[in-house]
Formats: structure tokens, C-alpha cells, sequence
């Protein structure tokens, strides 16, 4: 389902990508691991077109998307990949009920009831039309779990999605997403340093300055 | 010799606008129809528009050498008129059901025909007597050409605009869009002859007028003189022209806005399965598509409520005096400026009826601001002898709608109603009775509407 | 940012209610229609000369005015039974600009001056029998409408509509002069002009003291635009500059935006409604601090104040949305060029 061929990354100062290649399929749960500076983030931000290799390509689903203009980027990005950051990039003066409606509204039309019924699965359905700042760590980040698979996407990024929340709600964090993954059936792409985190997903990719060095299949 | 009248210019650019801009719609809507046809479409499409070409030229020449009777001329330009409400009344029907149709494709040469042959053929008429009456001919035939040259031109940076232009266009959106043409183009004159709003208004006048007093004549109610005007006053205020020119707007525009709020509906039937994300996007597809198919009738909408408004300010408030019988003395007509209670010379139309032989002759009195007498027949050459009423600046031609400038009054030719020689001597103004019969006979369809 | 929007606006309000204001206060306090030049013979002028004049450059208005004289017969308390008037005929435009106490006439009214109606004793609504001569047993009956205030010799007689006055004196088509305004700039030229090409008639300039307050008026007016012009253009770039600095505090929603798939133009447009909510606030201020700032101006030079003529309010409201949508959008569509990720990573 994804494709990733020579990926290279340069930057003025350094070179963040020198190579990679990868498949992954449907339904697969992906850790990417590595230290800080290793490229992973990087790895990431491409796979999910917020930004452009230097060098090489990467197609999901037979689209090349390292090819894709902007505004295309955006309309490819709305129908099939969903974005947890480590930080919860919330709009402050929304609640969440609405910060969840606004992703349905760059989509295509938006739906109170379905936004509802996407924050209740995540747990959130009584803390509806709480601004974020009333919110707590765990919770914003669940609220950003809602927005991110509102649009039904195929894929999911996630970039240190726990970093910031202490052990117990990375706990909460990952069993809800382990959930919602058995049941709604999609990709996930986890990138983390934690292995704690990263021994949740199904498949493990090392990756040391710029490459990836290891590729593993967990045990259950 | 001047080589190029501006008349000649605007009518043909007119026509040869609205025939080019049809073409550029059907080939639009054409266009948003299935693949499949589209290699047939090229080949035939070529063809027709040629086809079609070579008859609206023909057409105009014939035209150009047919003599015919006014009372035919008058048809082919009620016609030309006419097919604004056939396409309305297609439109409105069209749009109850969102059903395109294919044979309007095949039957474009004949669309064009239909709707255009009357207007081409006006106008050939048009430019005959425009060139007799200004011993002109190169200048009004170089100007037509010159009109017909500057609407074609359109046509050639159209291909980008026609795949735009099919984004819009549903089958009920064409025929609305043709009509717009139709009203904004229609009519060959030098200005907008048959404008629609007055004449849906006069025929609406008309129809309630003839409706009531068919209802009187079925209730067998007396015709009693003191019932008949007071009944009759109650009754025009009702069926007057303010809101006779109301429900003529309602008329027009109602059906186009229901047609309009069931397109914009959100969709009835969403496919099995689409829940979510996918139902959003079917819908928000949905609607947008349907919002551009609803753009021709915005477009309508706009263009006659516009148009309403401007004729609704300047179309009632004509003074139109109610003619005064005058009687024939030793051959002679004499007319006093000055009476107690009336000074035909205070810059104001006076109209007289003068009866001949079982004929009614009107003809009327006009002090123009420079100072100079203009008596005229209350008829012109070109239109049926509805007479004229006077506005702020000009006097206007009732049946056309042209306005005649105040300081041309008196002068011959086109819509200005045709002028009869007079003298005025001490205070007096004596026509002679044979030049009113003598000019008659110039009037449009000869026969008076008394 | 509003505060700036506010600021531009108001200067442009104040500024055109000032100029029109001024405009209309400079022509009542001349009490004179704006005539600057006379054109006279030693008869009747042709009417159609009208037409001639209006077409020649600098002319922008032509005033004809035929003089007569008409027996009032009868009525009022007069010495004698017949008396000569004076009389003016002038078309319905000049009709309007006169100071009448009553209303304007019609074609069966006339006008007299204040001296003749405390001689006769006339009052608004009365009749008078007037005639061509006093032999003359034809009479027309005239009421009066109004009084008019035109002080001078015209004083003891009466003001008519012109055609009427030329029907009455068999003079259709005459007149006795034209009084024409002229722009100041070209005001020497054209009289040049219409002197050579009308020899057989006398043109003089009158009320030169006229001519030089329209220069000044002119200047003045022109002076203003310059300075409005500078203001808008002054308060666009601080308006741009507060945009951009605004928008750059929302460069991570706007990332957030482009995350979520948002394109371009739905970005844009989202943040557009706001600027122009922005525009319309601060127009909404900048009228009423304008008209205020217009009122304190026109008071303090005139000691009256000055009528806001109501074009200035959507005018106002229109340009404050322009300023505000100018500004933005170059900043916006700048920053949605932006990649996310480099936004998001925090490098911008």
C-alpha cells in the first residue's frame, strides 16, 4: 500500500534521510524507532505530505505523492491520511466538539452527530464543549485521535503521539488506538524513541542517521 | 457619404451576439454529455453549425428583397418574441424533472432556426427601411457587417470557456440561459423593440380587463352607466398598472425560484453503504455540482428582476393624454393655441381624434423645448399605430418602447412618428385635413386601434 | 488593526463631507448660481445660439433669460388701473436655484418681487390679469406662487417659466441673454472664443470675485484628494503590516489547517471573512469619528454645520472592506506557500 523508493532528505546544515526503502501494507500497525536525529520524524512528514524529498519517491495506493502539487497534496491528504502530533495541535478558541467539525468541514460537509459520536467512542462524549485549555494532556490527545480519523483516512501518522503524557495515559492513549485499529481497519505508522511504545505495534523499523538498519516483526 | 451607421452596427452585433453565444452554450452543454457520442458530435456539430449558418444568411437576403406586408412583418417580429416564452415555458417544464435530453443536440441547426430566423429576418427588414430612410445603403449594409464581425469574433476564443461553461449547464440551465439571450438581445431595432416586461404587463392588463367584463356579461350585470364607472374605478385599482407590472414580476420569476430551491436540496437518495466520511463527500459532491448547474437560473433571476426594476421606475408615469375630438371646417382643421383651460403650446403632447369616413385619425400637438411647433400623426411608419406617451425627456413610442428625443419631434423617419405640415398664423394652427388622410397612409398596419 | 481601518476611513469621510459641504456653503454664501459671464445683444438672441455655447469648451452651464415687459391689469391696490412690469422669464433650472418664499411656478404662476407685492398688496395665491400691452383685450390670468428675493431693480416685478414669457410676448425662441459659467481654468480662453466667433453679440465676465473663490475652492479640493490618497495609501501599508504580523501568530492554525487537508483557497477564505469583519467594524467607526471630525471642521471655519451627503456611507464601508482585504491578502496568500512541516517543526 505504501511504497518508499531512495528517499534522501538534505538540508543545508544536514542530511536527515540517505536512503530508505519500504512497503507496508493495509492494516499493518508500524513502529519506526530510532534516536533523535535519526530521520524518523522526517520519514514521517514525507510519507504524509507535509513535505518533499529531495530525492525519491513515495506512492500509496499507486499514487505518487512526492509528485503532487500543494492544494492536490491537501484534497489526497483529507480523503486517506490522518495526523496525531506529539504536541496536540488543537485550535485554542474551539471546543472539541468543533476543533473535530473543522476537519470534517476541509473535507466536505460538516456533521454534528457524526463528530459526537467520534468523540464519544473516544471516550471524550461528556467533555464536549470544553475549550482544550480545560482539558487535560491525555484528554486533548484523544480529542486529536477524533479529529484525526473523523474523515475515515486509510492511513495513520502518529509522531511521538505519548510523548508528552506521563505512563498511565500513554497506556489509555495506546489501548484506545489498539482499539480503534482492530475495529475500523487502518494503516498505522508510529514513530516514537520510547520501545515501550513501540512494542505495541506489530512490525518494528530501526532507523539510525538516515536509514533504516533493522526490520522486525514483533510478537503479539 | 458616410460609411457606417451605428444602427446597422448594434442590431447585427446584437444578433450576431446572441446566435454565437447560443452556439457557444449548446456546445457547452453538448460537451458535459457522455464520450461516447462526442467523435459522432465533432463530425456533425461542424456540419450543422455551417448548415444552420447558410440559412440564417439566406434568410437575410431574402428578407432583404421580400416585400412584404407589414401586417407579415409584424407577425415575424411578434414571433421573435414569442420564442422567449416557449424557451421559459421549456425551461419551467424541463426543470420539474432534472432529465436532460439528447435530441436537442441533433436538433441544433433547427434551435437555431427557430429561435433566431424571425430575429434575422427583422432585422434584414429592419436595415431596408433604415437604408431607404437614410439614403444610405453602403454605410447601414458596412455596419451590419461590421455588428456581425465583432459578435462572431466571440466565438473564436471560446474553447476554454465551453469547458467551464459545461459545468453549469443542465438541460433546464441551457434553455434558461438561452432565454436570458433571448431577453437581453432579442428585438432588431436600434434599441430593445419587443421588450418583454411591458408586453407580459399590457397582456396581463388586457387579459383582466376582457376577464372581468366577461364575468359582468355572464352575471348579466346591468350595464348601467353609474355602476359601469364606479365598479369599473374599483376595478382599476386593482388591475392597474402598478399591480399588473407586480404580478408580471411574480410571473416570471416564481417558477424559476421553486425550480431553483428543489435543486438546491440537499440529495434524496444516497447510495447503499456510504456512512461517514464517504456520505460527507458524496453529499458535499453533490451539492456542489448542483449549485453550479443552479448558476443560469441565478442568472435569470437577477437579470429580470433588474430589468423590472428599470422598467417599473420609467414604464408607468408616461403622460399619455386622452385625445380630444375635433371636427373638419371647408377642409381644415384649426386649432386655437390659446384657450381658456388648454394651451397646446405649454410643452406637453396634446392629442386630437378627427373622424373621416368611418376612419379614426389621431394626431397630435407638440411644443418642443426649442421653441418650435411639431404636429404629427400619433402613429409611425414601422410599429402598429399604438401611439405615443411622453416622459421626462422623450416621447416613447407605446407599442416599441423607443424613445424619441424631444427635439427630433417633427422630424421623419424610423420610430418618430411622421410628421404632417401645419401653419400657424395668429395664434392659430390650421392643418389640412387631405395631408392628415394623404400621411396616413404611411402609418404601420393603416388600421387605427380606436 | 481596527484602529488603523477606523483611522483611514474616517479621514476620507470627514474629508469628502468636508469638500462637498464646502462646496454648497461657498455657493450659498454668493447667493449666485455660479454664474461668471453675460452674453448680450442689443435685441432678442436666437435660443438655438444655446446649443452653439454649450458646446464650446469651459462652458458648463448656459442660463438663458429673456426680458419684457407686461401690463397688469385691474386688481389690487395699485394707483392706476394698467401698470407696466418688468418681467423675466427663466427656465424651470434657474427657477430653482432662486430664494422663494412660496413654490416655484408652474406654467400658469408667476413670481413677483418683494417691492411689488407691498405695493399692490398682493398676496401668495392671488390672481393677476397680465397682457402683452395694455390695449390689448386678450388677458391671461396668472396667480402668484411665491415671492422671490433677488435684491436689485428687479424687485418691482415678476419672474415667469421662459417659454410661457415667450408665448405670451410672441417670442418663441428668444432670448435676451444667456448667463453662462465658466471653469475657472479655462475661463480667459473661452471668452476669446466666443467673442470671436459671435461678433454681432456682447460678451462680458461678471462677479470676478466668484471666479477667484472657485480657483481657491479648486485648489483646495485638490489639495484634500492629494492628502486623502496619501492616508489611504499610509494606512494600507500599516494595516498590511499588522495583517501580516497578526497572521504570523497563526501560522500553526493555519498548518493545522493544511494537516487536516485544507487547500489553499478554503484557507484563504476562511481567514478573508474575518478581515473583511475587520473592515466592516472599523468603517463603521471611521464614518462616525469622520462625520464628527467634518462637523468640528465646517463648524469651526463656517459656524454651521455641513449636511453628510449619504453616498459617503456605503462609500465608507466599501472602502475600509478594500483596505482591509488589500492588506491581508498579499500576507495570506504568502504564508499559505508554507509547507507544513517546516511551520509545524517550528523553523518559520
Amino acid at each position: 500500500m505504501i511504497k518508499v523508493r531512495g528517499l534522501k532528505k538534505v538540508y543545508q546544515t544536514a542530511i536527515a534521510l540517505r536512503g530508505v526503502d519500504m512497503d507496508i501494507s493495509q492494516n499493518e500497525w508500524v513502529s519506526i524507532m530510532g534516536p533523535s536525529g535519526s530521520g524518523k520524524s522526517t520519514l514521517l512528514n514525507i510519507l504524509g505530505g507535509l513535505d518533499y524529498p529531495s530525492e525519491g519517491s513515495v506512492t500509496i495506493n499507486g499514487k505518487e505523492i512526492s509528485s503532487m502539487k500543494e492544494d492536490e497534496l491537501a484534497v489526497f491528504r483529507r480523503e486517506n491520511i490522518g495526523f496525531v502530533f506529539q504536541q496536540s495541535y488543537l485550535i485554542p478558541y474551539l471546543t472539541a466538539l468543533e476543533n473535530v467539525m473543522l476537519a470534517q468541514y476541509f473535507h466536505s460537509i460538516v456533521d454534528e452527530k457524526e463528530a459526537k459520536e467520534a468523540l464519544e467512542r473516544v471516550g471524550l462524549g461528556h467533555r464536549l464543549h470544553h475549550k482544550p485549555s480545560e482539558l487535560s494532556g491525555g484528554e486533548q490527545q484523544r480529542v486529536c485521535i477524533a479529529r484525526a480519523l473523523i474523515n475515515s483516512p486509510k492511513i495513520l501518522l502518529a509522531d511521538e503521539p505519548t510523548g508528552n503524557l506521563d505512563r498511565e495515559n500513554t497506556r489509555l492513549i495506546l489501548e484506545l488506538l489498539r482499539d480503534l485499529h482492530r475495529n475500523e481497519g487502518f494503516t498505522i505508522v508510529l514513530v516514537t524513541h520510547d520501545p515501550y511504545v513501540a512494542g505495541w505495534g506489530k512490525r518494528l523499523l530501526t532507523m539510525e542517521d538516515g536509514r533504516i538498519i533493522k526490520d522486525e516483526v514483533l510478537h503479539p | 457619404m458616410r460609411f457606417f451607421i451605428p444602427e446597422a452596427f448594434i442590431s447585427a452585433f446584437k444578433l450576431s451576439l446572441s446566435v454565437c453565444l447560443s452556439w457557444l452554450l449548446v456546445k457547452a452543454y453538448a460537451s458535459s454529455i457522455k464520450e461516447g457520442i462526442k467523435s459522432h458530435l465533432n463530425f456533425y456539430f461542424r456540419h450543422q453549425l455551417l448548415i444552420a449558418v447558410l440559412f440564417l444568411v439566406i434568410l437575410f437576403f431574402s428578407g432583404t428583397y421580400l416585400n412584404l406586408d407589414a401586417y407579415y412583418k409584424d407577425l415575424i417580429r411578434r414571433f421573435s418574441a414569442y420564442t422567449f416564452g416557449i424557451l421559459y415555458i421549456g425551461a419551467v417544464f424541463s426543470g420539474w424533472s432534472l432529465r436532460g435530453t439528447r435530441v436537442l443536440i441533433f436538433l441544433t441547426p433547427l434551435l437555431l432556426l427557430f429561435l433566431f430566423g424571425a430575429d434575422t429576418l427583422s432585422l434584414s427588414f429592419f436595415l431596408k427601411d433604415l437604408s431607404a430612410m437614410r439614403q444610405n445603403y453602403e454605410g447601414t449594409y458596412i455596419g451590419a457587417l461590421l455588428g456581425t464581425g465583432a459578435g462572431a469574433l466571440l466565438l473564436i476564443f471560446s474553447s476554454r470557456l465551453v469547458k467551464r461553461l459545461s459545468l453549469i449547464l443542465s438541460f433546464t440551465g441551457l434553455l434558461f440561459s438561452l432565454s436570458i439571450i433571448k431577453l437581453l438581445f432579442g428585438g432588431t431595432g436600434g434599441y430593445a423593440e419587443l421588450s418583454l416586461i411591458p408586453s407580459v404587463q399590457r397582456g396581463l392588463m388586457k387579459f383582466f380587463h376582457d376577464f372581468v367584463h366577461q364575468l359582468f356579461v355572464f352575471f348579466m350585470v346591468p350595464d348601467h352607466p353609474l355602476l359601469k364607472t364606479t365598479v369599473w374605478n374599483f376595478i382599476g385599482l386593482f388591475f392597474g398598472e402598478a399591480f399588473t407590472m407586480f404580478i408580471t414580476l411574480l410571473i416570471l420569476v416564481v417558477p424559476a425560484l421553486i425550480i431553483l430551491s428543489r435543486i438546491l436540496r440537499p440529495p434524496q437518495v444516497i447510495p447503499e453503504g456510504f456512512t461517514g466520511a464517504r456520505k460527507r463527500k458524496y453529499i458535499y459532491d453533490f451539492m456542489t455540482m448542483m449549485r453550479l448547474k443552479a448558476v443560469p437560473l441565478i442568472v435569470f433571476i437577477i437579470v429580470v428582476t433588474t430589468l423590472w426594476f428599470f422598467k417599473a421606475e420609467s414604464g408607468p408615469g408616461l403622460y399619455i393624454p386622452q385625445p380630444v375630438p375635433v371636427v373638419e371646417e371647408n377642409g381644415f382643421i384649426t386649432l386655437k393655441l390659446n384657450e381658456p383651460g388648454r394651451n397646446i403650446g405649454d410643452g406637453n403632447i396634446h392629442k386630437f381624434i378627427f373622424k373621416k369616413d368611418g376612419q379614426n385619425y389621431r394626431f397630435f400637438v407638440f411644443n418642443r423645448p426649442d421653441g418650435r411647433f411639431a404636429i404629427c400623426l400619433d402613429a409611425c411608419e414601422i410599429c402598429p399605430p399604438e401611439g405615443y406617451g411622453q416622459a421626462r425627456a422623450h416621447l416613447v413610442c407605446i407599442y416599441c418602447n423607443t424613445p424619441i428625443p424631444f427635439n427630433t419631434v417633427g422630424e421623419p423617419g424610423g420610430c418618430n412618428p411622421i410628421p404632417i405640415n401645419f401653419s400657424l398664423r395668429d395664434r392659430e394652427i390650421r392643418i389640412e385635413v387631405q395631408e392628415i388622410l394623404k400621411k396616413w397612409r404611411l402609418v404601420h398596419s393603416g388600421v387605427s386601434r380606436e | 488593526m481596527v484602529i488603523a481601518v477606523s483611522m483611514a476611513v474616517s479621514l476620507l469621510v470627514s474629508m469628502i463631507t468636508v469638500a462637498t459641504g464646502m462646496r454648497k456653503r461657498l455657493a450659498d454664501e454668493l447667493k449666485v448660481y455660479g454664474a461668471n459671464a453675460i452674453v448680450s445683444a442689443s435685441e432678442y438672441i436666437d435660443e438655438a445660439v444655446a446649443e452653439f455655447l454649450k458646446k464650446k469648451k469651459g462652458v458648463k452651464e448656459v442660463i438663458p433669460e429673456l426680458y419684457g415687459r407686461l401690463c397688469l391689469s385691474g386688481k389690487g391696490q395699485l394707483p392706476r388701473n394698467h401698470f407696466i412690469l418688468n418681467v423675466i422669464g427663466m427656465p424651470s433650472e434657474a427657477l430653482k436655484e432662486l430664494k422663494i418664499t412660496g413654490t416655484i411656478p408652474s406654467t400658469r404662476e408667476v413670481l413677483i418681487g418683494r417691492r411689488l407685492k407691498e405695493a399692490g398688496g398682493f398676496s401668495q395665491g392671488a390672481e393677476l390679469n397680465l397682457s402683452e400691452d395694455c390695449d390689448s383685450s386678450f388677458m391671461e390670468r396668472f396667480i402668484i406662487s411665491g415671492v422671490f428675493e433677488r435684491v436689485g431693480p428687479e424687485d418691482s416685478g415678476i419672474i415667469m417659466e421662459l417659454h410661457r414669457l415667450q408665448e405670451i410676448l410672441g417670442l418663441r425662441g428668444k432670448v435676451s441673454v444667456f448667463l453662462l459659467r465658466i471653469s475657472p481654468e479655462d475661463f480667459e480662453d473661452t471668452i476669446e472664443e466666443l467673442k470671436s466667433s459671435l461678433p454681432e453679440l456682447e460678451i462680458r465676465p461678471i462677479r470676478q470675485v466668484a471666479l477667484s473663490e472657485e480657483r481657491l475652492l479648486k485648489k483646495i479640493e485638490t489639495l484634500m484628494l492629494m492628502v486623502s490618497i496619501v492616508v489611504v495609501l499610509a494606512s494600507v501599508i500599516t494595516v498590511a503590516g499588522m495583517m501580516a504580523s497578526t497572521i504570523f501568530e497563526r501560522l500553526v492554525d493555519i498548518a493545522l489547517m493544511k494537516t487536516m487537508g485544507g487547500t489553499s483557497r478554503q484557507i484563504q477564505t476562511f481567514f478573508i471573512l474575518e478581515v473583511i469583519i475587520v473592515g466592516v467594524i472599523g468603517s463603521f467607526f471611521g464614518l462616525i469619528t469622520g462625520i464628527i471630525a467634518a462637523q468640528a471642521i465646517t463648524f469651526s471655519a463656517f459656524h454651521k454645520t455641513v449636511a453628510v451627503p449619504v453616498i459617503v456611507i456605503p462609500f465608507a464601508f466599501f472602502t475600509g472592506i478594500i483596505i482591509s482585504v488589500l492588506s491581508g491578502l498579499p500576507a495570506l496568500k504568502r504564508v499559505t506557500a508554507y509547507r507544513p512541516s517546516i511551520i509545524l517543526r517550528g523553523e518559520v
